[in-house]
């Protein structure tokens, strides 16, 4: 299967159909699971930026923060030694006192009286709130170790409850000037794994270097810059980015590093271009291979007609397995041609038969006439009469049996290569004193020596006779016949050219069909076949036939070469 | 002439046996090629006149067992079927000459007669050949009459030693168109006539005698003049 036919057979379309559906689908299926991917990835990536950024609310808003950045200021523990299973009231009692006796003690220390004061506090016996920047939690810590343990469950929930009356009253804000203070401390300035920018009017605070987007779709961005590292250098990084207001009209952007998830990116785009690529002479690759088989099949069903065309008869398209329409077209064809092919043999068959079955009884009358001659040679000229119209009539009879058989095409079995110069030659030269002694001039003009064809030599021969013949019966004494001969567009033409009468148009389909005669010609010798004879041998070689208009007749046959 | 006729249809059997006789020919006659073949390899002939059907065994494996055998009888083929290959096939399997049924009977005497002579006078192709005052000399391509140099073109050339090759026999039209022309189908006819009047023209024109006749109904014939 020749490219140049694929390209030419309408399955070409059938096939760029096929391989644009599969490439389609193989690109579709390419591009979902990438961008599957990345969103699976980002949105990860995303909720945890979420649940740092709330992380971080809540511990600012809770007072924990601030707390942090207080600090541990040295708190001494109260060392109390209590009996085991002390009963609550009598630690507190025995506790109280304690601490008042320390406060006498440490009077004129403004810390280490506010300790004990808030030690009251959380304990439920005083409402004087300790001051903003105490730390209270981590005086809490202390208390766990100060209380027996028996004793925690109960004191729990209210030091709990006082924590919270704290917490209440000093309103924790998720503010910059706290986060600055927090992320300082915390170090988020040396840390590359991650990036931030602390919007604060003139104060901000941030490890980015490059433009900061102003919008965010969807609360979060990608964004490309520089980091500084730990090392205080600054390098090339992207991050997906998150912002969060601020309780005082300020923001904080934090952001993730996702160069990694870049670097896939970046991959994943050209494996898709890649792979569509690919996926492109996959595409076609499949659907070739599957149309191949259905190309086959009509390039099968196509040269098994052909050949039938040119005569074979016999010749059937070969079905291995009948599976698809293709095939069931197949069949019908194979069908049809057992039927031609009958037919074609039947009218052999019979035609043959009519050879030797007719011809027999004709023969036989002839030679009784002949012999009837010579018994009674007074009457030898009448009988020869007789004799005469029994051989036009086997003449006729033959030639519409040549006709047909031509028309069958079996003939073109015994085509051979032969010089179509030749043919003419031979005829013309035969012709030539014919011609010569009605005084018609014949001109012959061959372009060339040689025009070398493929077919019957001698029904071509019997053609070109056929035609001079009927030149030289049409044209009047001392008129002109030309005969040419030459190549024009790929293709062999022969043209006789005569200046008798002529055949008008209407007359031009009628006269290469059997026995038909122009009105005017009736009393000439002929029996209407000649014309039609060399039709038939033209239509063997599959060549055309054309005849002119008056004045003159030009008859041109075209034969493909 | 000893002729041998095996031909399956006794009318046309009948009308060649006949005309044959009357010719002054011995004739046997035999309707199938087994009894044929027999009859042919055994006695001699100097002719068989075969037709290609035959029940038994057909013309052609006939005539191709006897040339197997070495035997040499010129062979006049006879059938219904004219086709080109048809004919070939004839003379490739040894038969000399074919004729295409409905004859007329004078084709077929012409065609004995000049077989006859072929096989029998086996003249070189090269010896000169003379009817009373006119040679032909085939390798020098000379004709002469009474001394005088006559020019011919090439197919008139052809045609008149056909003639002279079967001088004093008929020639047939058909003959002409096969042998001299090499056509495998007939033409008009009638043009011949044109050639043989040039012809005549040409050999017989400002001669005392006329050497080429035409036979009416038969075809030319070139002989002394009586």
């Amino acid at each position: 299967m020749s490219l140049k036919k694929l390209i030419k057979s309408s399955s070409l379309r059938h096939i760029l159909l096929t391989s644009g559906l599969i490439w389609l689908l193989l690109a579709g299926v390419l591009w979902l699971s990438q961008t599957t991917v990345i969103e699976y990835l980002t949105s990860s990536m995303e909720q945890e930026l979420e649940e740092q950024a709330n992380e971080l609310r809540e511990f600012a808003q809770s007072g924990a923060m601030q707390q942090e950045l207080i600090g541990e200021r040295e708190i001494p523990l109260l060392e109390m030694d209590s009996p085991e299973n002390e009963p609550l009231d009598t630690f507190l009692s025995h506790y109280r006192d304690l601490i008042a006796r320390e406060k006498q003690t440490y009077s004129s220390n403004p810390w280490l009286t506010s300790v004990l004061e808030a030690r009251l506090f959380l304990l439920g016996y005083t409402e004087n709130l300790p001051a903003k920047t105490f730390p209270l939690n981590h005086l809490t810590e202390l208390l766990i170790e100060e209380i027996p343990e028996h004793l925690h469950g109960q004191l729990e929930p209210i030091v709990e409850s006082n924590m919270e009356q704290f917490n209440a009253h000093y309103q924790w804000q998720f503010d910059s000037l706290t986060l600055k203070k927090y992320l300082l401390a915390e170090g988020w300035m040396e840390q590359d794994y991650r990036c931030f920018f602390l919007q604060n009017k003139n104060n901000s605070l941030s490890n980015m270097t490059g433009d900061i987007p102003e919008s965010f779709t969807g609360g979060y961005e990608f964004w490309w810059g520089q980091i500084r590292n730990e090392f205080g250098q600054t390098e090339p990084a992207a991050c997906l980015l998150h912002q969060l207001p601020l309780d005082d009209q300020n923001s904080l952007i934090i952001g993730q590093r996702v160069d990694y998830l870049v670097e896939l990116i970046d991959k994943l785009s050209l494996m898709r271009y890649w792979g569509t690529a690919a996926g492109l002479i996959l595409a076609i690759l499949i659907s070739v291979i599957i149309s191949r088989r259905q190309v086959n099949k009509l390039s099968r069903i196509h040269k098994t007609c052909a050949l039938v065309e040119q005569g074979q008869l016999s010749q059937r398209i070969t079905v291995p397995s009948p599976s698809d329409d293709y095939d069931k077209v197949a069949i019908s064809i194979n069908q049809m041609l057992d039927r031609l092919e009958k037919l074609v043999t039947g009218i052999k068959y019979v035609s043959d038969n009519i050879a030797h079955d007719l011809l027999s009884p004709l023969t036989r009358i002839r030679s009784k006439l002949d012999m009837l001659a010579m018994d009674a040679p007074q009457s030898a000229e009448k009988i020869n009469h007789i004799i005469n119209e029994a051989d036009n009539l086997l003449l006729v009879f033959n030639t519409l049996l040549r006709i047909t058989q031509l028309e069958s095409g079996s003939q073109r079995q015994e085509f051979r290569p032969f010089n179509f110069i030749d043919a003419c030659a031979d005829m013309v030269e035969f012709y030539q004193p014919a011609y010569e002694s009605k005084e018609i001039q014949l001109e012959v003009l061959y372009q060339k020596d040689h025009f070398n064809c493929i077919g019957d030599f001698n029904l071509w021969s019997q053609a070109i006779s056929n035609l001079l013949d009927n030149a030289l019966k049409y044209t009047p004494e001392g008129g002109q016949v030309v005969l040419r001969v030459f190549s024009q567009q790929g293709q062999l033409v022969f043209q006789l050219q005569d200046s008798g009468p002529g055949i008008t148009l209407t007359d031009h389909e009628k006269v290469q069909q059997r026995f038909y005669r122009l009105e005017k010609n009736r009393s000439s010798q002929g029996n209407g076949l000649g014309l039609a004879l060399v039709k038939a041998i033209v239509d063997l070689h599959q060549a055309r036939l054309e005849l002119s208009e008056p004045p003159g007749l030009t008859i041109t046959i075209k034969i493909p070469l | 002439m000893r002729i041998l006729i095996i031909e399956d249809d006794a009318s046309v059997a009948e009308y060649i046996k006949k005309g044959l006789n009357e010719a002054g020919h011995v004739v046997e006659h035999f309707a199938d090629g087994k009894s044929g073949l027999l009859s042919a390899s055994t006695d001699s002939f100097d002719l068989l006149i075969v037709d290609r059907m035959l029940p038994h065994v057909s013309g052609t494996k006939l005539v191709t067992t006897l040339r197997a055998t070495g035997d040499q009888t010129p062979v006049l083929f006879l059938s219904a079927l004219g086709e080109v290959d048809q004919r070939v096939e004839g003379f490739s399997v040894g038969g000399d000459d074919y004729l295409v049924k409905p004859f007329a009977f004078s084709e077929l005497l012409a065609r004995v007669e000049a077989l006859y002579r072929r096989s029998v006078l086996k003249k070189s192709v090269d010896d000169t050949l003379v009817v009373e005052d006119l040679v032909l000399d085939p390798r020098a391509r000379k004709v002469t009459r009474n001394g005088q140099l006559i020019r011919l073109q090439p197919r008139e050339f052809r045609l008149l030693e056909y003639l002279m090759r079967h001088a004093g026999q008929i020639v047939t039209r058909t003959m002409l168109l096969e042998q001299v022309w090499d056509f495998q189908f007939t033409p008009q006819t009638n043009v011949i006539d044109v050639h043989i009047s040039r012809l005549r023209n040409k050999v017989d024109k400002g001669f005392q005698h006329s050497l080429i006749h035409t036979e009416r109904g038969m075809g030319y014939v070139i002989k002394k003049a009586h």
